[in-house]
């Protein structure tokens, strides 16, 4: 059987031309953190803020995608369970619009008066949730993939404020996926007819967790993120860690992932074709093609979006109820 | 009657290792154990109370109420009741509680 192995390269040098630059990636390097907006320079502004704006979206498009899950959700708790889920997304949204903000982002403008279309979020957010053993085991692995994105940059961003906003995100976080684990292995167990969905749902939210993290380091262009240290894991550093814990939670509780344990290599390996990428069917579902494809036609796709785009958007912006609600 | 003490003691420590996962805050900083019982044939009986009513961790700190406590030598069963009657409020939160919610960003 072909395998992948996934190798995360070293992080660029903190090099640039520009002698402002330099010294700015100087200051990171010794281990600096930065507090003030004022003690930044122009490139890693915009690197910290364009990061900012990618997380906070990101949040936010949780919502009405997890919205779609209710109709399933087979009781009270369940129903609580993704509102509470939907609460906790808001206010990680929240805490990185709010840092946002500091570099003069007026929020509400973002939230509610950018066109639809230009939001963006993982295709996975673009379809229906199909039922309620989808939502949990999205939980278990996607909010798994989510909070290495999060912890790398609690751990080691170099703006200070970053890693504190995200420190209760991420024990957030955390809660999410040993939520989604915990019935995801409670459907497991539950019945014949519900491990089979849990089996479904696993096969369906598994490749979307290996292409969370974009292109692999070798055809990554900007390592601007890297260089300031805005973050210190690679998009194939975040990949390797993932896989190695989705494949153990996979062992525990009985379900099959695509992967294998490889003696020599001393970790998971993935077994399925790498990169691949989905079409969307003629009913609007997310069907995965389980071929080798190009990274181009990963992130064509990506951008492509999926069935709900750009309705699940526009949606979340009618959903300002403004002070009538109070 | 030393050997019920050293027991429920066991199983206070145990509760320790139980967090509300929202909080980093384990149940009994958090004043959430109001019954720790144990009847003579090892069956533990813990009451817990909710900061909010629609909990959508009662299920995991259930399970972990119950592998925790199950583990101690002697008990053959763990009852994980909710006590609905009772009221929570952020004073029963402990001072050590509430410095460790600090420091995930929880100010109470």
């Amino acid at each position: 059987m072909e395998t992948t192995v996934i190798r995360p390269r070293p992080n660029p040098e903190p090099t640039s031309d520009d002698p402002v630059e330099q010294a700015m990636m100087d200051r990171i390097a010794t281990g600096e953190l930065i507090e003030n907006i004022d003690e930044m320079s122009a490139s890693y502004r915009q690197v910290l803020e364009n990061t900012l704006e990618i997380a906070a979206a990101g949040e936010v498009t949780v919502l009405t995608w997890a919205e779609t899950a209710f109709a399933t959700a087979p009781d009270l708790g369940a129903k609580i369970a993704i509102a509470g889920s939907i609460q906790d997304e808001v206010g990680h949204a929240h805490q990185q619009g709010m840092l946002w903000e500091r570099f003069g982002i007026d929020m509400h403008e973002q939230a509610f008066e950018r066109p639809p279309n230009k939001y963006w979020s993982f295709p996975v957010m673009e379809f229906p949730v199909k039922n309620y053993i989808y939502f949990v085991v999205s939980q278990a692995l996607l909010d798994r993939a989510g909070r290495y994105t999060t912890w790398d940059i609690e751990l080691h961003c170099s703006y200070a404020p970053y890693r504190r906003a995200l420190r209760k995100v991420n024990f957030e976080e955390v809660f999410h996926f040993r939520h989604g684990s915990y019935w995801t292995e409670y459907y497991w167990n539950k019945s014949e007819e519900t491990r089979a969905m849990v089996q479904e749902a696993v096969d369906w939210v598994f490749p979307h967790g290996v292409s969370w993290y974009g292109r692999p380091d070798h055809l990554k262009g900007k390592m601007d993120q890297l260089k300031y240290k805005v973050r210190a894991w690679t998009n194939d550093t975040m990949r390797d860690k993932w896989i190695q814990s989705a494949s153990l939670l996979a062992k525990r509780i009985g379900f099959e992932v695509p992967t294998q344990f490889d003696e020599e290599e001393g970790k998971y390996v993935l077994t399925a074709p790498y990169p691949m990428t989905f079409k969307t069917t003629d009913e609007g579902e997310c069907e995965w093609i389980w071929e080798q494809c190009e990274w181009d036609d990963v992130i064509d796709n990506m951008k492509k979006g999926g069935a709900m785009r750009p309705a699940v958007y526009e949606r979340l912006q009618s959903e300002e109820w403004g002070s009538s609600l109070w | 009657m030393v050997a019920d003490t050293v027991i429920l003691d066991q199983v206070n420590d145990a509760l320790k290792k139980v967090i509300d996962p929202h909080m980093s805050v384990n149940l009994h900083e958090m004043g959430m154990i109001r019954e720790v019982e144990i009847n003579g044939e090892g069956v533990a009986k813990v009451g817990i109370v909710l900061p909010c009513i629609g909990c959508p961790a009662l299920e995991l700190m259930r399970a972990d109420i119950k592998r925790e406590v199950s583990e101690i030598a002697g008990i053959t069963a763990v009852k994980v009741k909710t006590l609905w009657g009772e009221k929570w409020d952020r004073e029963n939160i402990s001072e050590e509680g509430r410095k460790n919610a600090a420091t995930h960003g929880y100010v109470i």
